[in-house]
């Protein structure tokens, strides 16, 4: 037994094979997903970093003798109307709208992937009902019902969030479903059936590996709408309140420059439209190196 | 470099004087992709004369569909290589023969049944529309409506199905009658060759002897010399008059039927393939299964392909390529009966 | 042999054994009598081929034996025990001891797991093992008895080929020391050379092991080595069930017959004869009329054959048909 004990880390190792590797190796063949993975950490890090580059207390100091300044030495990205320096804006408010982006789209997974594989698996009425649910939410426009979800709870971030969370979980939840029933008419699933095993089992071990790979890709995709979503919400005045700087409501604020002072949008709207435009690029490389076809 | 000089070479003549259907010389296919390169066929040599049947017998991946696709010149243009071989059609060198031109070829003068019966119809279309197609295409002899209508009654009829199922779409047919549909528009042009790729595997064992026992009374009565391409020795038995055996993108033996069945002189690998057939009317226990795999194309051994699997393999085998010991048309890629010439 | 088979004398009693067997499937033009009025004994060490053409509910057969698909009607006794009555948890007990080999080595296994966790995973299932050391000290040895080489224990299903993932699907199913399995079409996706190879470990399985097996196939050629005794099935009919040897010794159902002729024998000598084949093909088992469903097919058929129910007649020697020229 003991040398059993000892050997198991020696034999853990070869029971499974990486697939990260495999799945890195394609990615990396696609060159225009690794730069957009590129462009995308380099957003995430000056973000998440952004003390390194500029403190906290510029985003809402005022510099009076700035208003309305173009880029210069010590504000590179110029100031606003207020004399805010927008560098610190962009960065922390960068913040804001990157984890609105990815915590509802976490969610939004989360419930697709829960939601949806229930019901492939069941079926039945449950099934129905909750399909005919979704067909509702689904029939109304995702901006709408994401407005008028913060519309009646209010505009924060939390709720937020939620509204965009709630307008991306049926296009989620069928994406799952369809998988679950395809794996469903499989033959490993009827053996799995056949040795009794559970069906919390059935379903983490055998249908959500099975599936993950098209949600992942679903949701890298659906990311740089969800960004682009929080940014049109904060946008018309539903996201984050003001002084609280979000990349939506700075372009909303910098519409009276647009002509005057252009920096004021063009550098908001600039890491809006990367960070969208880099989710785009690294959810078709998964698509490619996730595609079981493309490998062996 | 083009695609389509990927795809060619310039070895042989354009055409050649020959009264041969159909001449394979040194034929090389290989498969490149991104990380490895699979060598598909390694230099085969294949004739058959006018109306005479061929049984190209092997396991999966040993390169017969692939054979067949490259006499059609059907190979996947971005993966698949000829760098060498020659085939001539007629006299005509197909390799090097103009797009245009093996479009004329396909359907026309060659034709192709696959596997699977269920793929190969259109399913939006009624089977009789997909027959009126290939011979509104292929038949300039049938110019009218009314004549082109009656020929897809009387290509039916061939096949054993009534006319009137001719409204029918491919969903309404059985598998067997799919598969007699398909035989029924490779044959509609009355091509000088049929390629069939394991054309009854997808059907059940009656139905198989049916369609069987169909085509070999069309092709004596159309004189259609066929490619029969097929991993079970019993078809080819009952249906060939030249037999070659693949293995690793070898023919490793060839001959007439006779000269592979009954001459006592035979291959290892074929040996082995008939030890592994289940006999039914002896009584044996075991069977005697031909140990270990199909060696991996993207990395074939040295010496003879089969030597790591064959039960008389000496060092030579190993190392040294086996020549080809002739006798009469019975050919045998072997060091067996190499040395007992020497 | 021929007593285990018979109703009348059996001491013994049979592994696994099915009385007036019944699934009918629901479907929109009426009811599909899949299975249908199916009896058969298998005695402990011994193998069953069921033989039949697609369509036959010969898969169907297997899986309401392993009730995978609850039967219609009827009883399947285990060991002198029904166990149509029995519970969920009951089942899920029962089954470690009848496993299914599957037809397809494709799409049987998951493709997200390797090798060794595909092996392992019935035994963490069923809890069999006290530690994963154990767990992991089995699927090494059940590797070996398979022959599947240790290299292969990270390996995904995907890279290896027809044969070894077979191999896999088998030694899955050993993984819970069953005494029963069935395997549907084990070698009908497999190379020539290759199924003799899967045929030879099932053998040798059963010879160590004792196992009980149910062989499903559409090739007879591939039972008539594996098999103690052959049943052949025609639209969810048992039509003819005898002693292997005995069967193809002296066919006599019609249906059989023609099965047999309908085999390309590697003979060249052959080649010349005219074999007879049966014209048609399948009727649908939909609301079948009364009678031998393969009337419409046989050369022989007479208004008799479709008159009243079927039964077996015994012709000795273990041999049953349901052909009416051969009752008595």
């Amino acid at each position: 037994m003991a040398e059993n004990t000892a050997n198991a880390p020696v034999k853990k190792k070869k029971r499974k094979n990486s697939k990260l590797a495999d799945t890195w190796r394609l990615f990396k063949k696609r060159k225009t997903s690794v730069l957009g993975l590129i462009i995308f950490s380099i957003i995430l890090f000056m973000v998440l970093c952004a003390p390194l580059f500029v403190e906290k207390s510029k985003v809402e100091e005022s510099d009076w003798e700035y208003l309305n300044s173009p880029p210069v030495a010590g504000h590179p990205f110029g100031t606003d109307d207020l004399g805010r320096d927008l560098f610190a804006r962009v960065l922390y408010g960068g913040r804001n709208s990157l984890e609105i982006g990815l915590v509802s789209m976490v969610c939004a997974l989360f419930m697709g992937v829960v939601i949806g594989s229930l019901c492939g698996y069941f079926g039945g009425v449950l099934d129905q009902i909750v399909m005919r649910v979704l067909d509702v939410l689904k029939s109304i426009p995702t901006t709408v019902l994401a407005l008028a979800i913060v519309a009646a709870l209010g505009g924060s971030k939390t709720n937020l969030i939620l509204a965009i969370m709630i307008s991306q979980t049926p296009a989620q939840v069928r994406l799952v479903r369809s998988a679950v029933i395809g794996i469903a008419g499989r033959e490993y699933f009827e053996a799995a059936r056949a040795c009794g095993t559970s069906t919390p089992r059935i379903i983490f071990k055998h249908i959500v590996p099975n599936c993950i790979g098209t949600v992942i890709i679903q949701a890298s995709m659906a990311m740089a709408q969800m960004i682009l979503q929080a940014a049109s919400l904060s946008f018309i005045g539903l996201g984050i309140q003001p002084p609280e700087p979000e990349w939506g409501s700075m372009l909303s604020g910098a519409r009276e420059f647009m002509s005057s002072a252009p920096w004021q949008m063009i550098f908001p709207g600039l890491f809006i439209m990367l960070s969208a435009y880099s989710f785009n690029l690294i959810g078709d490389g998964l698509r490619d190196a996730l595609d079981p076809k493309l490998r062996s | 470099m083009s695609k389509k000089d990927l795809y060619k070479n310039t070895d042989g003549e354009k055409f050649i004087e020959t009264d041969k259907l159909l001449i394979i010389k040194n034929l090389e296919v290989i498969y490149k992709t991104d990380k490895t390169t699979v060598h598909a066929v390694n230099g085969i040599d294949l004739e058959l004369g006018k109306g005479e049947t061929i049984g190209l017998v092997g396991e999966t991946g040993a390169g017969k569909t692939t054979t067949a696709l490259s006499i059609l010149r059907l190979l996947p243009e971005v993966t698949a290589h000829t760098p060498h071989g020659e085939i001539y059609f007629n006299g005509e060198n197909l390799i090097q023969a103009p797009e245009e031109r093996m479009r004329d070829i396909r359907g026309d003068k060659i034709s192709m049944i696959f596997q699977d019966p269920m793929t190969a119809l259109n399913p939006v279309y009624t089977v009789g529309e997909q027959i009126y197609e290939a011979l509104e295409l292929h038949a300039p002899e049938h110019k009218t409506k009314e004549e082109l209508n009656a020929r897809v009654d009387e290509v039916l009829k061939m096949v054993g199905i009534t006319p009137e199922r001719k409204n029918e779409y491919p969903h309404q047919f059985s598998g067997g009658m799919k598969q007699r549909v398909v035989i029924a528009m490779a044959l509609a042009c009355e091509p000088e060759l049929l390629i069939a790729d394991e054309p009854t595997t997808a059907l059940d064992v009656t139905i198989q002897a049916q369609v069987l026992i169909m085509m070999r009374e069309l092709r004596d009565r159309l004189g259609t010399a066929m490619i029969m391409i097929t991993h079970d020795l019993g078809i080819v038995a009952q249906t060939c008059d030249k037999v070659a055996v693949m293995y690793a993108g070898e023919i490793i033996e060839s001959g007439t039927a006779e000269d592979i069945y009954n001459s006592g002189k035979r291959h290892p690998y074929t040996e082995g393939l008939f030890g592994s057939i289940p006999d039914l009317t002896e009584d044996t226990d075991r069977l005697k299964p031909i140990p270990g795999l199909m060696p991996d194309p993207t990395n074939l051994p040295k010496g003879c392909y089969f030597s790591p699997r064959c039960p008389y393999a000496t060092d030579k085998c190993r190392s040294e390529h086996p020549p080809v010991h002739v006798d009469g048309d019975h050919k045998i890629a072997c060091w067996l009966f190499a040395e007992k010439e020497e | 042999m021929s007593e285990n088979i018979n109703p009348t004398v059996s001491e013994a009693t049979p592994l696994i054994e099915t009385r007036h067997l019944k699934k009918y499937f629901k479907v929109r033009k009426g009811l599909l009598h899949a299975v249908d009025d199916i009896n058969i004994k298998i005695m402990p060490g011994k193998t069953i081929g069921v033989v039949g053409e697609s369509g036959c509910g010969k898969s169907t057969l297997g899986r309401t034996i392993l009730r995978l698909i609850e039967p219609t009607e009827g009883e399947v006794l285990y060991d002198g025990e029904n166990i149509v009555p029995y519970g969920k948890h009951e089942m899920n007990k029962m089954r470690r001891n009848m496993q299914l080999i599957f037809q397809d080595p494709y799409s049987s296994l998951n493709p997200r797991m390797s090798v060794s966790e595909l092996i392992a995973e019935y035994m963490i299932v069923n809890k069999t093992c006290k530690t994963r050391a154990e767990v992991w000290d089995r699927v090494d040895e059940l590797m070996e008895t398979v022959g599947l080489a240790e290299r292969f224990a990270g390996a995904f299903p995907h890279e290896l080929d027809g044969g070894r993932r077979q191999r896999i699907g088998i030694a899955r199913a050993l993984s819970l020391d069953p005494k029963f399995i069935v395997c549907d079409e084990p070698v009908s996706a497999l190379d020539v050379s290759i199924q003799a190879q899967i045929l030879n470990l099932l053998m040798d399985l059963q010879d160590q092991r004792g196992l009980t097996y149910m062989f499903i196939t559409h090739d007879l050629s591939v039972v008539k080595h594996i098999s103690d005794e052959i049943m052949v099935m025609y639209l969810g009919q048992c039509v003819e069930i005898a002693p292997s040897k005995e069967l193809f010794k002296n066919p006599v159902h019609p249906y059989t017959q023609a099965l047999l002729a309908a085999i390309p024998i590697p003979d060249v000598s052959m080649r010349h004869k005219e074999i007879e084949v049966i014209k048609g093909e399948l009727t649908s088992p939909i609301n079948p009329k009364p009678g031998c469903r393969f009337a419409s097919r046989c050369k022989y058929a007479t208004p008799k054959c479709t008159e009243g129910d079927l039964t077996l007649n015994d012709l000795g020697n273990g041999h049953f048909s349901t052909c009416v020229m051969h009752q008595q």
